[in-house]
């Protein structure tokens, strides 16, 4: 009898050891959900406790690609945190962040107590994932001390702009965009590409959406009371 | 026996105890008591009430003086009595062994001691003495009137003590819920942190310590400085959940009085620091998991939360949380993150409101980007918007931007929507925008507003001189000044997609 519930025993433990890890946390590196770019990531996703290079210029789409992959590790339970210096995210593009596991904004008064905000957040262990999104150019010193907490941690951590080192290097520029005939002239066409390079991992083409699709106004939220009833 | 106040002193005849090391002896006994003073002369007092219930009188002075020779003074001496004079003059005179005066028996125990072991100063000892006074029990047979009519103040203080009794309480007594606390005087008045942060370190492993043998946990904590000018200055300590964990025990207190040095700016030294728990909770069990590390723990977000309030404001941690406004300046709202909510759950009410969750230009509004995740479909664009509008310029042709300048250069447009019309607010900030989204040739998309002239100078804090100067940077950014002259300048440029 007992050899029996000893063998079961081995037998259910052999089996978690082989199965991976149900917790997102406990996974080498977190999935962005957006295949194009998993498919070109190392391991397929982004990796733990490395400091990650996520730029581009104005307009290529690094940060709805940033949103996008932070929803989805918010999705999967990961405490996620961005330090906003520049102060310019737009509240309703974030709220889909909202609800379930804290999804904070840092928006430090100054830009320079960006670091700081970083160094504290990754310290605490308590975010899974800590978005650093700054103007100002980062030394290098600062960089390996956040990437060594980030260690510690097993936090993602993700730099919106140029880093003097990087685990990962992810270089966005946007794609040529066709216009399409419009009333008025050219218009804005539905989807733009953008294009994503990963260094060895190659490059690839991801689509965002354009803003304001045909027939939608500026305010979107609220009924337009001149028009048609 | 246990309702009396006792107070045991603790004396290290070496001069070596001045400075660093008083104070290591001072936090050390800590671990002892939960009250400690410091005197000076090597002198240390500590709350010993209710040690009666606790294994007597004698097992304490045998901790306090284990306690002081693991921290390196052996030599302690330990006196015990009801009041804090009697105590001094009990631990001075005690040898070898502790010396504990009986409730009620202070003044009888000091009849008999010589006046050097009152702390008064030598010029009045010597008078004393030329006047036949050798023991403490000859002043204090002395009438307390004649004292005073001689030497003033220090007179009364002198047969005060002489008859055993301290100048204030020492300590206050516990109250009966017998919350843990702890406190401690400093030597002398602080003007900085660093100190009081020692200290804060003993003060929380003592009441850790105690409501962890209690099985108990923190819900809530005041961390009161007493100040110089005998103010107090509370302050209540919430942590998201209960807890008896120090480390983060701490990083709350040391957040608190960082708020207290940095921002409040204390109107005097601090004298004393006080730790105490004002509401306890059960201890929660957490289920852990065999083959999964330690989870995140909302405790420390809370922890990371309190500092990052204490250095920065109340409003450096955000949640979304959109109004309902036609302007999208004004609907960029985001609120403030609550410590005591920080630990997770859905942030304000409006900001989960369901068709609030949208994104100007319709990119995440009512499709499936909206709820932030791709689910195979396109991803939605996101918008960047400047917290103040940057005056561009601006060539159009038939009312539709053309050509574009700003302070990174030329850009010519390929394709352009709109105008979409905004007006409103006439009755206190009037504006009327026309809003395009247009694409440059080099594939920024970019969000840019033409401002009625009647409103120019108020929506958006533009002014002819701003206009000017703008002019004047894009100029400098293109290669033909001629160019930008004859373009626009009532143009701003309010965000991007990113």
């Amino acid at each position: 009898m007992r050899s029996a519930v000893l063998r079961e025993l081995e037998r259910r433990v052999e089996a978690l050891e082989v199965q991976p890890s149900a917790q997102p946390s406990q996974q080498a590196v977190a999935a962005t959900g957006i295949p194009p770019l998993d498919a070109l990531l190392p391991e397929g996703g982004l990796p733990r406790g490395q400091a990650i290079e996520w730029a581009g210029p104005r307009s290529c789409g690094k940060t709805a690609l940033l949103r996008a992959a932070l929803a989805r590790l918010h999705g999967m339970g990961e405490p996620v945190v961005m330090v906003d210096a520049s102060r310019t995210l737009y509240a309703p593009d974030w709220t889909p962040l909202m609800g379930g596991e804290p999804f904070w904004v840092v928006r430090p008064p100054r830009e320079n107590e960006a670091l700081w905000c970083a160094d504290l957040l990754l310290r605490s262990g308590a975010f899974g994932v800590v978005a650093l999104e700054t103007d100002a150019g980062l030394a290098r010193s600062p960089v390996v001390r956040l990437q060594r907490l980030a260690e510690k941690t097993g936090a993602v951590f993700v730099v919106l702009g140029s880093l003097p080192l990087a685990a990962l290097r992810l270089r966005f520029r946007p794609g040529r965009l066709e216009p399409v005939a419009g009333v008025f002239g050219p218009a804005l066409p539905a989807v733009r590409p953008v294009w994503v390079d990963v260094g060895k991992g190659g490059s690839d083409e991801i689509p965002i959406l354009c803003p304001s699709p045909a027939g939608r106004g500026v305010q979107p939220l609220l009924r337009d009371r001149k028009g048609p009833r | 026996m246990g309702g009396w106040t006792r107070i045991a002193s603790v004396w290290v005849p070496e001069s070596d105890t001045e400075g660093g090391a008083a104070t290591a002896l001072a936090v050390a006994l800590l671990a002892a008591s939960p009250r400690v003073s410091r005197v000076g002369n090597g002198l240390c007092r500590l709350d010993a009430g209710g040690w009666a219930r606790r294994g007597g009188e004698e097992a304490f002075v045998r901790r306090v003086r284990m306690v002081a020779a693991e921290a390196g003074f052996p030599a302690a001496r330990v006196g015990l009595a009801d009041t804090g004079i009697v105590a001094d003059a009990a631990s001075r005179l005690a040898a070898a062994e502790p010396r504990i005066v009986p409730p009620g028996h202070g003044r009888a125990f000091l009849a008999s001691l010589p006046l050097t072991l009152l702390p008064i100063s030598d010029e009045l000892r010597a008078t004393l003495h030329a006047l036949g006074l050798r023991r403490i029990g000859e002043v204090a047979a002395r009438g307390r009137n004649e004292l005073e009519t001689r030497f003033g103040p220090e007179g009364t203080r002198a047969h005060r003590w002489s008859c055993g009794q301290d100048e204030d309480g020492v300590f206050r007594p516990i109250t009966s819920e017998e919350l843990p606390e702890a406190s401690f005087e400093l030597e002398g008045p602080h003007t900085s942190l660093e100190p009081l942060l020692f200290v804060l370190r003993h003060l929380l492993a003592r009441v850790c310590g105690d409501l962890v043998g209690e099985g108990r946990c923190a819900a809530r904590l005041v961390l009161e400085l007493e100040l110089g000018d005998r103010s107090r200055r509370p302050t209540t300590i919430t942590p998201a959940r209960p807890t008896a964990q120090e480390a983060l025990l701490f990083d709350l207190c040391r957040a608190a009085l960082e708020r207290e040095f940095e921002v409040d700016c204390l109107a005097a030294p601090v004298t004393t620091l006080t730790l105490r728990v004002r509401e306890r909770a059960s201890a929660e069990a957490r289920q852990g998991d065999l083959f999964v590390r330690e989870p995140r723990d909302p405790l420390k977000a809370s922890a990371a939360l309190v500092r990052l309030h204490a250095r920065l404001g109340d409003e450096a941690v955000v949640r979304p949380a959109p109004c309902p406004d036609h302007r999208p300046e004004a609907r960029n709202e985001w609120t403030p993150v609550e410590a005591r909510r920080a630990s997770g759950g859905a942030g304000s009410s409006r900001a989960t409101s369901g068709t609030m969750a949208t994104a100007d230009g319709g990119t995440a509004s009512d499709d499936g980007g909206a709820k932030g995740d791709t689910d195979g479909d396109v991803i939605p664009a996101v918008l960047r918007l400047l917290p103040r509008p940057l005056p561009v310029c601006v060539r159009s042709v038939e009312g539709r931007p053309a050509e574009v300048w700003d302070e990174r250069g030329h850009h010519e447009v390929t394709a352009a929507e709109g105008p979409e019309r905004l007006s409103g607010e006439w009755w206190k900030a009037p504006y009327r925008r026309e809003y395009f989204r247009v694409c440059t040739s080099e594939g920024e998309l970019l969000w840019l507003f033409r401002e009625g002239t009647a409103t120019r100078s108020t929506s958006t804090g533009g002014s002819l001189e701003g206009e000017r100067l703008s002019r004047e940077r894009c100029a400098e950014s293109a290669e033909s000044a001629e160019s930008v002259e004859s373009a626009e300048s009532d143009w701003r440029l309010h965000g991007w997609w990113d």
